[in-house]
């Protein structure tokens, strides 16, 4: 009988090892993803069915903005710009703020590709902290100055997230954070409902704005 | 007498040999150069593997963002605001007069001012600010930081005619220094003094009590320009030209961070205040140009063709 229990207890442990080996063979590592994801954006940029094409230039977007999408969470990243009072939206709130705020950030920052003249982005540094989070430190070199970047990842089913991105040590997350939580009251439930009204108001008329600014370019 | 003088050209001899030995000690280090950074990442790793067994105890652990061992960084940009009212007001002074008056007149100077001879006014401008940047080095104790600073400025004066040429480049030496422009405002810093409330200065910007003192500082004490009687309208011509052509390099990094944010005031503050924070908290680096990693993106390479 003692013999039999040790037997299935051993293999018990070999095939928990054997599936904890193929996990974490079959990962794909933070600095790697995170490299096939820029390169695949500088690929679209440098494409030159769209280089220089203005026509071609909402296409150029929607296909950078596919590839973003796909290795940026903007889920985890919008629940940790709102913080604790995310835990209080209903989950319809929660779709609402994700895609406003990603359009929202979208709109911001693809009217800026534009101005991509071949700088490189050098991959220097992968730290992993309690398996699920890591950080890769890079920098954007240009002929006169490089620029760091640090980005931060989380592993969401067993896939490296981008959730945050540090540029000269100012956190995306971090900024649009103290932004929000000047907006959001949460002293009562009152004053939480008002205030998250206020919020979204304030944010699709950002997304507005910055359209019609997009418009007339 | 001879014994005795041998001993001491032995002592001598000692005292140099250590003394090269202890300075220059960074050719011997960069060999083993990963090792501190693997200890730091297992040690952070033990640290972060303790931390979230406690948190597990407390739920949910995805807002918290002590992981990354930033918590200090973080105190520093928690925010005071007690003249919210006044600063916002400034604010939109400040934004009125950027948008009014330095950005045309800006765009203007870099229309009749072409990049080459601005690069050396803003190096004149920063060579001659060394004084500031010595002072808070040798104040923080970065007296290796320090005597970089010293012999670029030696250098750029000298061989760079009289600071105009950049002849030494990025701070460049063979050890790791401490770099980020050092202030007043951070050596208060270091010493431990916080921030206090945020001020806008009028015209100037963002910025809070402690460094807004130690502008002050570096401004009226520790700026040449005060020290020769030269009279105080020169001084100050000379100051605010210096700033118009630095804005001159950084046209547009106020617009896009406004044109992003849903509250301008919330976002200029806080990116004031992260940047300081990492100023402030900036850690040895090694100021040789680091080479580009073996990882690093193909800026010429192209799509694969769409099927």
């Amino acid at each position: 009988m003692k013999r039999i229990t040790t037997i299935f207890l051993f293999l018990v442990l070999t095939c928990l090892t054997a599936s904890y080996c193929v996990a974490s063979t079959t990962t794909v590592s933070p600095m790697e993803r995170l490299h096939s994801g820029v390169q695949g954006v500088i690929d679209v940029l440098n494409n030159p069915e769209y280089k220089g094409i203005p026509d071609k230039q909402g296409e150029m977007n929607a296909k950078v903005r596919e590839i973003i999408k796909d290795f940026f969470n903007f889920r985890e990243l919008s629940k940790r710009t709102i913080g604790r009072p995310w835990l209080n939206f209903s989950s319809k709130e929660q779709d609402r703020f994700i895609s406003l705020f990603t359009q929202l950030l979208e709109e911001t920052y693809l009217g800026k590709i534009g101005s991509y003249s071949s700088e490189k982005v050098s991959f220097d540094k992968e730290t992993i902290i309690q398996d699920k989070y890591a950080q890769v430190d890079t920098r954007i070199l240009s002929s006169s100055k490089s620029i760091p970047v640090v980005y931060r990842l989380k592993l969401i089913n067993s896939v490296w997230d981008v959730y945050d991105v540090k540029v000269e040590g100012i956190s995306l997350v971090n900024n649009y954070r103290s932004q929000f939580a000047g907006i959001l009251d949460t002293s009562s439930n009152d004053k939480f409902e008002t205030s998250k009204k206020n919020l979204f108001e304030r944010l699709e008329q950002k997304c507005q704005d910055l359209k019609n600014k997009q418009n007339k370019k | 007498m001879t014994i005795k003088n041998s001993a001491s050209n032995a002592l001598l001899a000692f005292l140099v040999l250590t003394f090269i030995l202890l300075t220059f000690p960074s050719q011997v280090r960069s060999a083993e150069k990963n090792d501190p950074v693997l200890v730091a990442q297992v040690g952070s790793g033990i640290i972060g593997a303790v931390k979230d067994q406690d948190k597990s105890s407390q739920g949910n652990d995805d807002f918290n963002d002590d992981i990354w061992g930033d918590t200090l960084e973080a105190q520093d940009t928690s925010e005071s605001d007690p003249w919210e009212s006044y600063n916002r007001a400034m604010f939109s002074f400040n934004d009125f007069m950027y948008f009014g008056v330095t950005k045309p007149v800006t765009q203007g100077y870099m229309y009749v001012m072409p990049l080459r001879p601005r690069t050396w006014i803003n190096n004149f401008f920063q060579n001659m600010l060394a004084p500031v940047r010595v002072t808070s080095c040798l104040l923080q104790g970065k007296f290796f930081t320090a005597g970089a600073e010293t012999s670029k400025f030696v250098a750029n004066t000298i061989v760079g005619l009289g600071g105009l040429g950049d002849v030494v480049g990025e701070r460049q030496s063979t050890m790791p220094l401490y770099l980020g422009n050092e202030d007043m405002g951070q050596t208060f810093g270091v010493w431990g003094i916080p921030n206090g409330p945020y001020f806008m200065i009028p015209v100037l910007g963002p910025s809070t009590v402690r460094d807004a003192v130690g502008l002050g500082i570096d401004t009226f004490a520790l700026n040449p320009f005060w020290w020769f009687g030269i009279p105080w309208y020169y001084s100050l011509s000379a100051g605010a030209y210096n700033q118009i052509n630095k804005l001159s390099f950084h046209l547009g990094e106020y617009e896009s961070l406004k044109e992003g944010a849903i509250d301008p005031y919330a976002a200029l503050k806080d990116a004031y205040l992260q940047y300081r924070a990492r100023q402030l908290h900036d850690t040895k680096r090694n100021r040789r140009p680091a080479p580009a990693s073996n990882v690093i993106t193909n800026p010429n390479a192209q799509a694969q063709p769409v099927q």
